[in-house]
Order: structure tokens, then sequence, then C-alpha cells
């Protein structure tokens, strides 16, 4: 059982609770959920937002596709926003009071959408209302639930005893869930457990919710499905991406992050600030005495300081990060250099969105693979590491911090709009598998000045102010081992490998089931590549598209050649990723000598999706090269 | 059983192996001789102090020191020192620069740390000049100047560093004269001492570059706060004396034809931005602050994630 819904409106006002309502409500009924957020950046003012995913009986659930089971829309707006998403069999519902509207009484749609919807009308001899293109849709196979909103809310308000305009309006999120439950065929307990997390524990208020929903069920006589309420015996955790990085920060020991504000990237840093103090565990040796640790989340004047301050905290023994974005991470170009040559371990977690520039401040993009490899001036060893999915932000968040410390490189940790406002229902991760390899500082029995940069050792030693009794220079100017400035070239070559062959180290320690996975069957004719959130689109296809297997990479920098050679030599490979230069596809062929067969490439803002990858690979085998990706859910 | 004698540590004590690479007789050798003094008369342990440099001549003044440091880049040395303190508030961080490297590319940064009042001291090495790369126009050159490396005369104006730094918040403004290393000595030692964040403007003339303010120009126009005014006092003992004690160092800080030096305006009664965090975030903060907490036993997290996560678990 796998239902696609999605969940509509006007931005900031109330969708995104409506949703956060329907998913945790559907959760609790014993169900898993993939979901993703769209929309504009702004506050409020209208515009077009929306819900989109999928509900499972197991999990992972699969990525959302390009048209949805059911539709449950707030406005006439957002019906026609979705005309072309739904198709025979699906459900819309929607409010009968918007059927006279027409794209130009929506003054916040696009005006690219406006004309595209005349145009079709006109195509088929329609005039360009709600309520036409409803039934153009009802006559196209879709079951359409028409409800009279405001109507019914007032008649629901006036059963239960409200009839103040403003508190009426504030029942619409729970009303439109409703309708959305009644049609799974769950009741009004489900939309109190979503009212519970949404709106908070007030009695009060969950009490007239729940009567809310008791009469808007009653409303929908028509079910998509039947969802048994499930026992579900593990443990499930609803979170998005922006937190799940932050828990595994956390997790990981870190104890510093700094950031500046941008979208989609500062969610993740204000959690971990939410977070503060985190609870002890009570074997937690001396610690557990003090029930709570404290950390710091400190939000510096722009990206300059942001990178700056956390390695600076690296610098002190913490284990420091900042959170940022495509324009933020710009600024952070010459520190990383720094990190690289001082020796730092910080970690950049950077949330790709669309640019170039300010480009779609909350839109899906992968267009920082090369930009993060090369970020910065000079050549100074890296690692640039990609998460796909949400368990893998969790977990990854805890490794790029154990590789910092133990390589002492700056690590960019690479993640997307996509991942940040993605929303699920999920097995808890296992946290007995998260390990900390923490490396223990240089502690001299008196004070005596030390080398920052002994030239025997790879990497080296961790001297930390104020814990080491040492005496050390760092410098941002080339050095000689006791870190003063030095320009002859002997020392200075020498200098310049030992940073260079932490590259070598880390290539060769970190094992390859970090590196990259391979899914499906291991003599494929046909290797689909891709890296990133394109993960759980590729693997959702992959069930549909058996013939085909992927190659799934996560380690971008230093780039696994050797790996990745194994995997596609020989191979017909179709790469998709989510820009314009099929970024990956350029570093295969730059770091390993692999010449793509195909690339398949999207670049609209919207992330990659199941659909998008099964049509992909069918004009892969119709003989295209270069494969643009124009679906827009 | 042999005993340990505990003396105190000498200016010497802080010399680091190298010698000071800068031009003969330039004004930075008078800082660098008073940050030594100003350590030994602290006692400070050398492998808790962390000095922190961005770019330029006075940049690299921490490379003649012997304690802990961090030549960053050019602008930043504030943030990377933010970053240090914050991490482990027990340390003793200083930051020294130039008036390019602080109140120029690092502009930003030095009235940002001047409102969170982070217990850490700024020292301005001004000369009014980009020394390194020859001699371009500095942010606290006046208009009209056309010293002797720039083509034509500055057509920009200066910006007074005090009046930067008493507006961004700072709780201790001083102004010394890198050639008078006693008195600059004790600014130093009264900057350090300070609870919060304490900027320390030192005249300290280029003498290749800066042909105009020289020696000579300098000390026709300084003079002593307290020398000139015995009743000076730039201290805030009572809150109602805020307003009172600003507007008196204002009227100091805005003459342009004298020059005053000494400490302008000192407040210990605005919480540090480590009290704000500590009574705002975390109550161990300073006891147990991120850079010196134990994250994990045996390889596990010590945070109990389960109880993290409580209200998101099914």
């Amino acid at each position: 059982m796998k239902i696609r819904f999605l969940i509509g409106g006007p931005q900031g006002r109330g969708v995104e609770t409506a949703s956060f309502m329907f998913i945790y409500g559907v959760g609790a009924a014993g169900y898993y959920i993939y979901a993703r957020r769209e929309f504009w950046s702004n506050i409020a003012g209208g515009r077009h937002s929306y819900v989109v995913g999928t509900i499972s009986e197991s999990w992972p659930a699969p990525a959302p596709g390009n048209t949805v089971d059911m539709a449950l829309t707030f406005d006439g707006h957002a019906v026609l926003e979705h005309v072309f998403h739904l198709r025979r069999g699906s459900y819309l519902v929607y409010n009968t009071e918007e059927e006279a509207k027409t794209p130009d009484s929506y003054n916040m749609m696009s005006k690219a959408l406006a004309e595209r919807l005349k145009k079709f009308a006109k195509e088929r001899g329609f005039e360009p209302t709600v309520g036409n293109f409803v039934k153009y849709l009802r006559e196209n196979g879709v079951e359409t639930i028409g409800v009279p909103y405001n109507k019914s809310i007032t008649e629901i308000g006036r059963k239960i005893g409200v009839t103040s305009p403003v508190m009426l309006a504030r029942f619409v999120n729970t009303f439109v869930v409703a309708l959305g439950m009644s049609l799974l065929g769950l009741g009004e307990e489900y939309v109190a457990r979503g009212v519970e997390f949404a709106l908070g524990k007030k009695a009060e208020v969950i009490e007239q919710n729940r009567r809310v929903a008791v009469e808007a069920v009653r409303l929908v006589d028509k079910r998509i499905a039947t969802l048994q309420p499930r026992r579900v015996e593990v443990k499930r955790v609803f979170w998005n991406g922006n937190e799940a990085a932050a828990y595994g920060k956390i997790a990981g020991g870190v104890r510093f992050v700094s950031y500046y504000p941008i979208t989609p990237a500062t969610d993740d840093a204000m959690t971990f600030e939410r977070l503060i103090p985190f609870p002890v565990r009570k074997d937690a040796g001396e610690l557990a005495a003090l029930e709570r640790v404290g950390a710091v989340a400190f939000q510096a004047e722009d990206e300059l300081s942001a990178i700056a301050v956390a390695t600076g905290a690296a610098i002190a023994g913490a284990r420091a990060a900042t959170a940022t974005s495509g324009p933020g991470f710009s600024l952070m170009a010459e520190a990383l250099s720094m990190a690289g040559m001082m020796e730092v371990g910080v970690v950049v977690t950077l949330w790709m969105r669309a640019g170039p520039s300010t480009g779609q401040a909350t839109r899906q993009a992968q267009e920082e693979l090369l930009p993060a490899t090369f970020i910065g001036h000079g050549e100074y060893p890296k690692i640039v590491y990609a998460s796909g999915d949400l368990e893998e932000v969790f977990y990854d968040s805890v490794k790029v911090f154990n590789w910092a410390e133990k390589y002492r490189v700056p690590v960019i940790h690479l993640v997307d709009k996509n991942l940040s406002n993605t929303f699920t229902v999920m097995p808890l991760p296992d946290f007995s598998k998260v390990r900390i390899d923490a490396v223990k500082p240089v502690v001299f029995p008196q004070t005596k000045e030390a080398e920052a940069y002994p030239l025997d050792s790879l990497v080296p030693p961790r001297l930390l102010p104020g814990v080491s009794n040492a005496v050390f220079h760092l410098n941002s100017l080339e050095h000689d081992p006791e870190g003063d400035p030095e320009e002859d070239p002997v020392v200075v070559a020498r200098m310049f490998e030992r940073r260079m062959a932490k590259m070598k180290l880390i290539d060769e320690e970190i094992p390859p089931e970090d590196k990259l996975a391979y899914f499906g069957p291991p003599d494929a004719e046909v290797v689909i590549v891709g890296w990133g959130s394109v993960k759980p689109a590729v693997l959702s296809a992959l069930e549909e598209l058996r013939d085909a297997a992927f190659l799934y990479v996560k380690m971008l920098y230093p780039f696994p050649a050797p790996l990745v050679k194994k995997h596609l030599e020989g191979k017909k490979t179709l790469f998709i990723e989510n820009n314009y230069l099929a970024q990956l596809a350029l570093a295969s062929r730059m770091f390993a000598g692999i010449e793509p067969t195909a690339v398949a490439v999207k670049f609209n803002g919207r992330p990659v999706t199941t659909d998008d990858v099964v049509d992909a690979y069918k004009r892969f085998k119709a003989g295209e090269k270069i494969i643009k990706i124009e679906t827009d859910l | 059983m042999a005993t340990v004698v505990q003396t105190r540590r000498t200016p010497a004590d802080y010399r680091w192996v190298r010698p000071p690479e800068w031009c003969p007789g330039c004004g930075h050798f008078g800082v660098l001789q008073a940050v030594y003094n100003a350590f030994a008369e602290l006692d400070l342990d050398p492998s808790r102090v962390v000095l922190v440099s961005g770019i330029g001549c006075s940049s690299r003044l921490p490379h003649f020191v012997k304690t802990t440091s961090v030549h960053a880049i050019h602008g930043r040395a504030i943030p990377y020192a933010m970053g240090i303190k914050l991490a482990n508030p027990s340390l003793e961080v200083v930051v020294v620069g130039g008036d390019g490297d602080l109140m120029a590319i690092g502009g930003n940064h030095l009235l940002h740390m001047g409102r969170r009042n982070i217990d850490m001291t700024v020292i301005l090495m001004d000369n009014s000049v980009y020394g390194l790369t020859r001699g371009q126009a500095g942010p606290t050159l006046p208009a009209g100047i056309k010293v002797k490396a720039i083509p034509k005369a500055n057509p920009q104006s200066e910006i007074n560093p005090l009046l930067l730094a008493l507006t961004a918040g700072f709780t201790f403004i001083a102004r010394g004269y890198s050639y008078d290393i006693k008195y600059t000595t004790k600014l130093i030692v009264e900057a350090i001492r300070h609870k919060g964040s304490a900027f320390v403007q030192i005249y300290s003339p280029c003498v290749t570059y800066n042909n105009v303010m020289t020696r000579e120009w300098y000390e026709k126009r300084i003079y002593k706060l307290e020398e000139a005014d015995p009743t000076w006092d730039p201290v805030v003992h009572d809150e109602k004396e805020v307003d009172t004690k600003i507007r008196k160092a204002l009227d100091k800080i805005v003459e342009r034809d004298r020059l005053p030096l000494g400490i302008f305006y000192k407040n210990e009664l605005v919480p540090t931005f480590e009290e704000r965090y500590e009574a705002i975030y975390d109550p161990h903060y300073r006891k147990l602050p991120p850079a010196i907490q134990p994250i994990e036993v045996d390889g596990r997290p010590v945070v109990d994630l389960e109880k993290l996560l409580a209200d998101r678990i099914l």
C-alpha cells in the first residue's frame, strides 16, 4: 500500500501546520511517511506552497513522484496549481466556494502558470474557472470531492458554540486535515493526534479541534483507502533533514556551531541551539552527575565571521561547525584555504540551494559539487562528502567530525534543500551505531614550546591551547615545523607534500562502504550514477527498472577514482543530477577517466523524482544523450 | 627532595627564538616590548595565552612572542579569536593588528565584538598606512594627506577608531603611543585585566611609508588625559554614570588638533557575553566549555539521544 498525497494552499496561512498535523496523525496510525515541502522565498504573502509525500506501510516509503493519488487543497489557487499533478483515479478535495474564480483572481499566481492554464482551457473550449478545471478533471477520471469550506466551518462552529470569525478561521487547518483523514478512512482521533503535535497539548485546544474533526470527517463519504491503524514494533521518529543534521552533530560531539542566517541552512543551526543544554546518559561517567551539558551556538555577523569563529573553536579543541548555503559558502572560501593550511578540522554543513547568486533560496539544486571541491585558493587537502537521505544525514554528521579531527582538514558536508525540507516518519536510527573516534590531545607534564607541524608525522599532533601545556604557533603563512614563516624551498616542498599526502591517507583509510554504494544487479548493462538526494528517487525507481543498477557516490573529494572505475568501466552510464553541468559526470571524467554515456539533468529548482528517473531511463534507452528533465512537482 | 622555586616571569620569558623583522625604528617594536612587559606584569602562563592576528606588518607580532598564537587571514583576527575564547573562556585571548586589518577589511567584526562584550582585548597598532604592501592609505589616514607612496592626496576621510569602538559597545577604550613603552604597558595591562571587550589604539608610526604622521608629528599633538586633568576618572562606578562617562569620553575622543592618550572609558558593569551565555544557555558554560568537555565514553556519545529526541518519537 502506497498513497501519494499533496496538501496545498496559500503560503503563511497554515499549510505547513496542516501538513504537520496530517503527517503526524497518519504516522500515529502506524504508517511511514516520506514528504517534502515546496514554498516560495517569502514568509507570507499568499504564494502557493505545498507538501507532497508518500504514505507507506513499510520503510523506506517511496520518494514522491510527479503525480499524486490525493490532493487536499485550501483554495482554488491550489487546485489550479496542481491540475496537471492529478491523474485518472486520483482524488481531489477542494472548496466549492472558489469554483467561479479564474487564474486572474489569484494575484499571487505566477503569470506564466496563469497563461499556461488559460491557454489550456481555451484550447479545450472552456472558460478557465476553478469549477471548469474541476469538471475537466472529473471528466478525466479524477474523483473530485467538493465541500463548501466556509459554510461548513461556520455550521460546525455553531454546533460547538464558536461564532467569532477569527476563531473559525483557526479551524481551517483541522478542517482540511480531517477531510483528508476521512478520505484515508482514518477517524478524528488521528486528527487530534496531529493537532496535539502541531498546536500543543493545551486540552481545550485539542478538544475543540477534535470536535471540528468529528464533524468534518462526516463531510467526505468517498474513500481512497480504508487505512487500519497498525501496531508498529520499532520506534519511529518524525523529523526533517535540518533536524537530522543537528541531532547528528550533537550525537557526534559537536559543541560549537556558528551561523549567519541563510535559507535553507539556518534551521540546522537553530535546532542545535534550541536543544542546548543536551541531556546526558546516565552511564556517561563523571558527566552523568550534571544531567545536562551545554554547547555554544553563535550567530555571527556574516559568513566570513561564521567560518572563522568555528575554525577558532576547533583550534581551541571543540568539535565545531558552521552551516550555510551557496552565497554564504562563497564568502567562506578564503577561510577554508586557511583551515587547510593551518590544519584545522572544521566542518561546513553546506545546504545547497538553487543558484547562482540569490537564485531560488527555497528551491532544490545540486550545484555545489565542483565549487565545494575547488573552493578557496591554492592547493590544500579537504574532504567533500554528500548525504542522500535523512538516515545518512544523521550518521554522516557524526562521521565528518571524526574525519575532521583525525585528518585535521576542513570537511564540507554536502546536503541540500530537498533534504532540509524532507519530512519523514521513519524508523529511529540505531543510536548504538554512533561511534565517536576522538583524538586525544597531547598533554606535556610541563609547559614547553612544541612543534605544531613536525615533519615526521603526517597529521600534526593535537595541541590545544590551555590543555596541552604547550606554546605553539599556528600560521597561515607557509611555515617551518615550529609554525614560523618559512620560504626555504626545501622546507616548503616538504611541508607541502606532507599536507597533501593527507589526501592519500584519507583515500586509503576511509572504507569503500563510506565512499560509495552499488545497488542492483552486478551484471547490469546500464548503471545510473548519482549523488546526494537523488538517491531515494533512484532507489524507488529501481523497483520498476529491474535491469538497471545504481552507483551512488558519497565521497566526492578525494574522489574515489579506483572504485568508480571498477563499477563503471565497460558499462553504459546514465548520470542523473539536479544541476545543469552534470557535475558528478564531470568529476568522474576528470578524476576517474569515465566518459559518461548520457546525462539527465534537472535545473528548474525542483528535486529529481522517482518518475523523473523512470522517464529519464526510458529516454536514455531511446538513445537520448542529454536528457533535460522539466517536470514541476 | 628538590624544591621548586616559583618565580615571576620576566619580559624576556615571552621573547620567541627569532627576532622581529620590522624596519629599524618602526613603532611596532615599542608595542612588542609593551606586550612583553604587560604579560610579565600579569605573569601570564604562555600556554594559556592565545595571540591572534590577521595580515600586515603589525599582524606579524605574534611570531615574536613566546605564547600560543594564531596568525590568521586578513581582517579575520577577531572572529578567530572569538571562536577560541568562546570555546574555552579560561584562555587569555589577545588580538593584535593594524588599522587596515582591523578597521578596513575587518571593520565589521570589530563592531560586532563590541556589542557582545566578549572578555578579550584588541590592540590596534595604528600607523595609517598599509606597510606590508608598500604604503597605501590606511583607513585612519585623514583626507587630503599625501603620504609618500600614494600617487595623489588621500580622497577618503579617516575613521576614528575609538569613536567606532565606543559606539560598538566596547567597555574599555584606551589610546597609547608606541614610543612611550611604559605608558603603553600600563594600558595593555589594564585592558587585559578589564572584564569585557577592551580596545587599545596605539599610535605606532611607520617610519618607512608614513612620512607625514611621524614621531615628531605625534609628539607635537599627544598629551595624557590624567596629566591634563588630574580629576580624570573614566570608570563607570554606578550605572547612573554611564551616559555622563560616555559623553566625557566622546568629548576627548573627538579631539583632532591635540591627541589625548590614556583610558577614555571603562565600564565593568555590563555583563560579558560569557556571563550572558551562562545565564541564558548553560549554567555550566564556563566550568565546562565546548573545548574541554568530554564528548564520549568508550566511543559512545555522552548525550542521551533518545531523551533528546523524545518529543519526536512515535
